[in-house]
């Protein structure tokens, strides 16, 4: 299977985007015991089933390592500005 | 939403907790016998409310004594956590010491998991001197300030890093001090572009 070209990786973006400023938006627009419901709920059912997680620790751990390396993130510290440099 | 401020303390209130803030409680209960903490990165974007889960909760903790994480290591174990890496104390204290992350897990599930770095350079500093007190129904979260939170994860640049950003950028608007913001974003060389 070929990866998405950067046109469609572009579109995808977006899209990200436009769904976490809804999400955002709403969040805001409604109270604290209606959208922690709908989280609460949502992360619970994603962690029902993490006992049946087919991987060791070990292979678990290589797997967060590899991902990290993958996802393009920077290390390291970016420069404080000057006030916050002790 | 409801964030009330008070000083340098936000307040959440009527905030349901999910599975996975009881287990950050949990540790969080131990952790506080024995150091002072801030918590960054995704967990501060769930906390305000971003719709996704995360299998590690990462926190900063002040450099300490080999006796001091050796206590918090066996209340650790004594309260039914253990740890991913395969070290012993003095093992996992080394690695601590080397600028990496361990990390713990309850028995028989590693996830979800914290992981726990020694504060090591100037913004793991910032976010851990200044860092806020987030009170959800009586339980308190010690966490990052927001304005560096941001400007981090943009910095840092991955979509869900960048994703995080705008969501908190977003959602806690009320309470941002923008200048703030701009300072963080300047000095780290990213801009706020939500789209």
């Amino acid at each position: 299977m070929n990866p998405p070209d950067q046109k469609h990786r572009e579109q995808i973006r977006k899209e990200r985007i436009w769904f976490v400023l809804r999400s955002a938006e709403w969040v805001r627009s409604v109270p604290n015991k209606v959208w922690s419901r709908e989280q609460s709920a949502f992360i619970n059912q994603l962690l029902a089933n993490r006992h049946h997680f087919p991987l060791t620790r070990e292979e678990y751990l290589h797997m967060v390592e590899t991902a990290k390396k993958a996802s393009g993130r920077r290390s390291g510290s970016p420069p404080m500005p000057e006030w916050g440099k002790d | 939403m409801e964030i009330r401020a008070e000083g340098t303390t936000l307040f959440l209130d009527g905030r349901e907790l999910s599975e996975l803030d009881l287990f950050v409680c949990r540790f969080l209960d131990i952790l506080e016998d024995h150091s002072p903490y801030t918590i960054i990165s995704g967990y501060v974007a769930i906390l305000f409310g971003r719709t996704r889960s995360t299998e590690d909760i990462d926190l900063l903790i002040p450099v300490c004594s080999f006796s001091s994480f050796h206590a918090l290591h066996d209340a650790c174990i004594d309260h039914g956590f253990e740890f991913l890496n395969a070290e012993d104390a003095e093992g996992l204290y080394s690695l601590l010491s080397s600028g990496y992350g361990i990390r713990l897990c309850e028995k028989d599930t590693f996830i979800p998991n914290i992981e726990m770095k020694f504060i090591k350079n100037d913004s793991d500093a910032y976010s851990f001197e200044k860092r806020i007190r987030l009170i959800i129904d009586g339980r308190t979260f010690f966490i990052s300030p927001l304005e560096i939170q941001i400007a981090y994860k943009l910095w840092l640049g991955s979509q869900k890093d960048i994703e995080d950003a705008i969501f908190i950028r977003n959602v806690c608007r009320d309470v941002i001090d923008e200048n703030l913001l701009q300072d963080f974003c300047k000095s780290f060389g990213v801009t706020y572009e939500p789209a």
